[in-house]
């Protein structure tokens, strides 16, 4: 997929929608996702632990269909570790790259397939997260 | 404090309610219709928020009952999703009974202290998400507690 027709697809999202997300750049191994400061803070004004781990989500997602080459299968996020190294106080940016790239034979095979990502919060210029999901790719859902 | 986190803009959002508590344990539940993100199945993000802010009334518990107060941080998750999700989910949250004196002992002694939350959802009684959380606490003196 393109940039701009994954950035198409993205805006079809609703959790970009309820995150206040938007895709700033995207290429065949990396997405950049920003979500603006005034965003769903904690108790103690950083950025909300569960905000973070769902724009982790999204970025993992976004880089699956990136990978599958379409958004026409099936997704779903099989497992996530996140630490958390210093609170956000502003803006909050993640960059999801691959760290495993799922393996497309097995789609072609009609199996389902994984990508392994990760993901870095970066505040004021330091790592301020790191998270790595896994996630599966499966056959689109017969109609 | 419990009222003041079911309170804040998230958990109004996605409409996060209380549905139990126990001496070690949590539970909240959040409708489906506002956390779905495809028609019919739960968004990982938003169920991970809810098991996150479960997980968080859990430590305030401890330290509520310990007469405590203090900010408390998620330092480190880890979560499996076994299942997609596609009912309103009830999320369970607790800490080992035999965690929380140490916990509280060294909360008392050193002013910060760390303990595990376990959380798990479950759907048509399969385990659908199992969640493991670290927690910090910071003990505020009670001649800095405000209000």
């Amino acid at each position: 997929m393109t940039t701009a027709e994954l950035l198409d697809y993205a805006n079809t999202l609703q959790a970009p929608k309820l995150l206040g997300a938007e895709l700033v750049s995207a290429s065949d191994d990396k997405v950049i996702l920003r979500s603006p400061a005034n965003t769903h803070r904690n108790d103690k004004g950083g950025a909300f632990a569960g905000s973070m781990y769902s724009l982790c989500g999204l970025g993992g997602w976004l880089m699956c269909v990136q990978q599958a080459g379409s958004p026409e299968f099936k997704f779903d996020m099989l497992q996530g570790d996140i630490h958390y190294l210093s609170a956000i106080q502003g803006e909050i940016i993640l960059e999801t790259t691959v760290k495993s790239p799922a393996d497309m034979s097995l789609l072609d095979a009609g199996k389902a397939t994984s990508c392994e990502v990760t993901g870095t919060f970066i505040d004021n210029g330091k790592v301020a997260a790191i998270f790595t999901g896994i996630f599966s790719i499966g056959l689109p859902p017969t109609p | 404090m419990m009222a003041q986190l079911l309170s804040t803009s998230y958990a109004k959002n996605i409409g996060v309610e209380l549905a139990s508590f126990d001496r070690n344990q949590v539970q909240f539940r959040a409708p489906l219709e506002s956390i779905q993100s495809i028609p019919g199945i739960a968004f990982s993000g938003s169920i991970y928020s809810l098991t996150a802010m479960c997980g968080w009334a859990t430590v305030y518990k401890a330290l509520h009952e310990a007469n405590l107060t203090g900010p408390i941080w998620l330092t480190d998750s880890s979560t499996r999703h076994y299942s997609r999700i596609t009912s309103s989910p009830l999320v369970t949250c607790s800490i080992n009974p035999l965690h929380v004196e140490p916990f509280i002992n060294s909360l008392l002694r050193g002013g910060k202290a760390s303990i595990s939350v376990v959380g798990e959802i479950y759907q048509d009684k399969q385990l659908a998400l199992a969640y493991h959380g670290d927690y910090t606490a910071k003990l505020v003196p009670p001649s800095q507690i405000t209000g």
